[in-house]
């Protein structure tokens, strides 16, 4: 009996055993990877064996914020490239991070030209905030790099190059960098032959005037722009000579976030199913589109994005919206199955108009949280289409509770509709008094008979 | 294509036999090799891998096989499986999985595994308990590492 529970015993010992170190250098290595940079580093302490062992992890992933100085930073990077290049070991991944001053060295073209190898899948480089002649440019290899999957690059220079040739490339980040002109940008963009995910966060002084995105294989693609704190640099916007083009036929999702360049083409978006508008947008006259009118080229835009499903607009693109309904009617949105529109006062009167050109909404949020009144009650001359036939599920989020806007909102969309199932409406709890009339009104309505569910939530106040 | 065609049996080092479809198996690049050189029958026998590793292997394989090259959904699907599969793997299984995924050249478990591993061990006192490394330097030696790497013992 005692011979078999010490056997037992010895049975579970093996979860004490020094596993790792059974396992090749090789494999080691490859976990390590997936360790940040410091830690693999502090394992030179565990033996022996694992005093150098971190020399040879294919990806490294550094801050320059975590070195005493930058002097220190570049110094062990460079330590670290000489040892690579020594023991022809070459980095799958490399994560940098650089927070540099004004008279430190420039010493990162040469490290990414040194790891933009046939072997580098992945690369991360990131500047903090210095003077656009300051940039680190990059190098000519990185543009050739076969292998690379992964591509960020955020605070750099695009110089002009020979050739690219990225096959591998999917994901690609760029973001505040400055291009020597915008055929750069736009080279690089279509020589992408496998590219799905494209982000791009411009500035300014980016050099790039009309930013041209052709592809035929991108799903994913965000535009936006940085101006600043409070937009402080707006005002060094050249809109007038600004624009997009967009030509990708398998584009899926579309993001824009404060794109206010002037003139926007697109062609080809038959993939299209969802569209987010935040923060400001707008499409005016460009001189390029000769005789074609702002609302001509607005027409066009809306025409191009015709076919999305799923559409978010924010309250300040609401405006954009706004000003082109005052003078006709959208195109029609007959794939427009869930739509998240925000509003300020003046633009709840175009609540119909726009859902008129809906006509197979089965989903809908507003977001009325920055409505402080109704300047003009919703007209209700015809009931859109969507309303009769496909709305069943309407959420208002409002904040000044009170003001009757949720109330009028709510008031049109219940009297209206005809197989609304489910209405949720957020109220702010700061003013529950008020909130408890606009439920009762809310509740006195004369319902749809499809409805079964009416849901109310207490926001509390940001 | 028969449908003996289809299926190939893998034979673990304790000959446990498993029977799986083709596309199954050739996720592994070694059992890719081995098929296309036709040096072996209907049945590959997998020398380094126990019959308790192997039949962990085929559920990832599987599960890689069928919902591959699907909708968002079901990537972000997938990515919460092989999380789970991970999860509860003791020490011993994960590693013997890192080598069974070596050997059988699956680069994605491969990937997964060692992500797991660094994942349990995010300290350097969690890499001498999890791991149990025995620390075979003097604590001047340790010492003078640091000062080398001074850099990132710095908290």
């Amino acid at each position: 009996m005692e011979e078999r529970k010490e056997k037992r015993l010895c049975h579970q010992r093996p979860a004490r055993e020094d596993l790792i170190s059974k396992l090749p250098d090789s494999l080691i290595s490859q976990i390590l990877l997936y360790l940040p940079t410091e830690e693999a580093v502090r394992t030179s302490v565990l033996s022996n064996r694992w005093k150098s062992l971190w020399l040879s992890i294919p990806g490294l992933d550094l801050d320059s914020r975590v070195f005493p100085n930058y002097k220190v930073f570049v110094r062990i990077m460079d330590k670290f490239v000489d040892l690579s290049r020594q023991e022809k070991s070459y980095l799958h991944k490399l994560k940098l991070s650089i927070r540099k001053g004004e008279y430190d060295e420039y010493c990162v073209t040469r490290w990414i030209d040194f790891v933009a190898t046939p072997k580098l899948w992945h690369l991360d480089f990131e500047c903090g905030p210095v003077d656009p002649d300051c940039l680190e440019v990059m190098p000519e290899s990185l543009y050739i790099c076969e292998s690379l999957l992964h591509l960020r690059l955020h605070r750099a220079f695009l110089d002009s190059f020979e050739s690219v040739s990225l096959p591998c490339l999917k994901t690609m980040r760029l973001e505040l960098n400055v291009y020597a002109k915008d055929t750069c940008l736009e080279s690089l963009i279509s020589s992408c032959p496998v590219l799905e995910d494209l982000s791009i966060v411009r500035r300014v002084d980016d050099n790039v005037k009309v930013l041209r995105v052709r592809s035929q294989t991108l799903t994913t693609l965000t535009v936006s722009f940085d101006f600043g704190d409070y937009g402080s640099e707006l005002s060094r916007f050249d809109r007038g000579n600004s624009g997009l083009l967009f030509d990708a036929p398998r584009l899926k999702y579309l993001n824009f976030f404060d794109e206010l360049s002037k003139s926007k083409i697109i062609s080809n978006l038959s993939s299209l199913a969802k569209a987010d508008f935040a923060g400001f947008f707008d499409v005016q006259y460009h001189s390029d589109g000769a005789g074609l009118s702002k609302n001509q080229l607005a027409r066009n835009f809306f025409t191009g994005i015709s076919r999305v499903r799923d559409m978010i607009i924010s309250g300040d693109t609401m405006k954009f919206f706004y000003s082109y309904l005052k003078i006709e009617p959208l195109p029609q949105f007959w794939n427009l199955s869930c739509l998240e529109a925000g509003f300020c006062s003046s633009h709840v009167k175009i609540l119909p108009t726009l859902l008129e050109s809906c006509p197979n909404l089965k989903s809908i949020v507003l977001d009325l949280t920055h409505c402080m009144m109704l300047t003009d009650p919703l007209s209700c001359s015809s009931v859109p289409q969507c309303l009769l036939s496909s709305l069943k599920y309407a959420e208002i989020k409002s904040r000044f509770t009170g003001r009757c806007v949720e109330r009028e909102v709510a008031s049109y969309l219940v009297k209206n509709s005809v197989v609304l199932k489910k209405l949720v409406v957020h109220l702010s709890s700061s003013m529950q008094q008020q909130s408890l009339v606009v439920l009762r009104d809310i509740l006195a309505l004369p319902m749809p008979s499809s409805i079964c569910q009416i849901v109310y939530v207490a926001d509390a106040d940001t | 294509m028969s449908k003996s065609e289809k299926k190939i049996v893998l034979k673990s080092l304790d000959n446990e036999a498993f029977e799986v479809e083709k596309a199954v198996a050739l996720q592994s690049q070694t059992i890719w090799v081995m098929c296309e050189d036709k040096c072996v029958g209907n049945e590959i026998p997998l020398e380094n891998v126990t019959g308790q590793i192997l039949a962990k292997v085929i559920d990832y394989c599987k599960k890689h096989a069928v919902v591959d090259g699907d909708g968002d959904e079901s990537s972000e699907e997938l990515k919460n499986w092989d999380t789970e599969f991970t999860k509860n793997m003791d020490q011993s299984t994960l590693f013997n999985m890192i080598l069974a995924a070596n050997y059988l050249n699956i680069k994605s478990l491969l990937n997964l595994t060692c992500q797991a591993v660094a994942d349990k061990t995010k300290t350097i006192d969690e890499f001498h308990t999890f791991l149990n490394i025995e620390n075979n330097f003097t604590p001047e030696e340790e010492a003078q590492i640091c000062q080398e790497n001074l850099w990132a013992f710095d908290d």
